[in-house]
């Protein structure tokens, strides 16, 4: 090699045309593209995992003789496989726009929108769909039998609203404990992105 | 990124940043977001200058340190079988006019990550102390490094260029 690496380098940069900086155009935009894309599997797949727990949850419970519980159990959350499905359509009729940052923000509030609604149902939803379940899971049993026969109506109610509130608590904290271990991450990305965004815009 | 700072404090040093980019990238496509991701640091990491260097120092170090990190994230998530991309990849690395240039680039992107920042700061006629500085190691160590890497680049070189 009779050239140096250094001549080479020197006069390769001679003519400064070649040195012509790119143009910051759509700034974020694959970045965007590819998290919203990460999220919106992760909803998808994270609903998808219902059927087969559905299905697990009604062949347990029946095969250990409570068949009416193991399908109730069953129809709830197959019911609610198909409600997240229709809120989740939500995310896919947003349309990817020229600016990534309303993109982005609609993205967002609409994930907030799906998380507040599916708290909203369990903190009102599931006290409801499960203390039938007890009902259908006790009710045969000696010990539930001598406490409706011996408890006085009025602890009874007390009991009830003490066990729907607690279910009620229990639900929804499993629910923000799972949604920040699957989602936090993402979701904290969704957040750093917007915020730069808001800061390149200032 | 307000059209100012970018005008006065990434433009006129966005030769260093095309250099170091260029090392680190086969494609335009993947060139194009190592220089947005490069000047977005710039405008971030702003506050964070201390002035005990020069500025250009900074940007050497932050744009070879965005494009390491860059580089690691890509190797960590992807598999892609590249035997459909070489076509694409060979013909993008005709980058530069200078036909040399073009080899001595191909070449470089032979090395490790580390090597191609020793050798592409010591292109530029940093120091030795410069270089440390910037790659945060020991100066003692540079001028062996640095030995072994022209050779290499040499062997690499050796028959393609006149």
């Amino acid at each position: 090699m009779e050239k140096s690496i250094e001549s080479i380098w020197n006069e390769g940069f001679l003519n400064n045309e070649i040195l012509v900086a790119p143009k910051l155009n759509n700034l974020y935009n694959k970045k965007s593209n590819l998290l919203i894309e990460k999220i919106r599997k992760t909803y998808t797949m994270d609903n998808k995992s219902i059927i087969p727990i559905a299905v697990l949850f009604a062949a347990g419970f029946s095969y250990a003789g409570h068949v009416a519980l193991g399908l109730y159990g069953m129809t709830l959350m197959i019911a609610l496989f198909f409600l997240n499905r229709t809120k989740l359509q939500k995310l896919e009729r947003i349309k990817i726009t020229s600016n990534s940052y309303q993109y982005l923000l609609a993205y967002k509030n609409i994930v907030k929108e799906l998380i507040g609604f599916t708290t909203k149902l369990l903190a009102l939803g599931l006290p409801i769909a499960v203390i039938p379940s007890y009902w259908l899971f006790f009710r045969k049993t000696e010990l539930f039998q001598q406490l409706i026969l011996k408890t006085e109506t009025l602890y009874l109610i007390l009991i009830v609203i003490g066990l729907t509130l607690l279910i009620s608590l229990i639900g929804v904290l499993i629910y923000k404990f799972s949604t920040a271990i699957v989602y936090g991450n993402l979701i904290k990305k969704l957040d750093e992105i917007i915020g730069d965004m808001e800061a390149l815009r200032k | 990124m307000s059209n100012d700072f970018y005008t006065t404090s990434v433009l006129p040093y966005a030769a260093i940043i095309i250099k170091i980019c260029r090392a680190y990238t086969d494609t335009q496509e993947d060139f194009e977001d190592y220089y947005q991701e490069v000047c977005l640091q710039i405008w971030k990491s702003r506050d964070n200058f201390q002035e005990k260097s020069k500025w250009s120092t900074w940007i050497y170090r932050l744009s070879l340190n965005v494009c390491l990190t860059l580089l690691k994230k890509r190797k960590n998530k992807s598999n892609i079988h590249t035997d459909n991309l070489k076509e694409d990849l060979i013909e993008e690395s005709a980058v530069f006019k200078s036909e040399s240039l073009n080899l001595l680039y191909d070449a470089i992107k032979k090395l490790s990550e580390l090597d191609r920042a020793v050798i592409l700061l010591y292109l530029e006629e940093k120091s030795y102390q410069e270089i440390a500085d910037i790659i945060g190691t020991n100066q003692n160590n540079i001028g062996v490094r640095i030995k072994r890497i022209k050779e290499r680049l040499k062997k690499l070189l050796d028959g393609k260029i006149n």
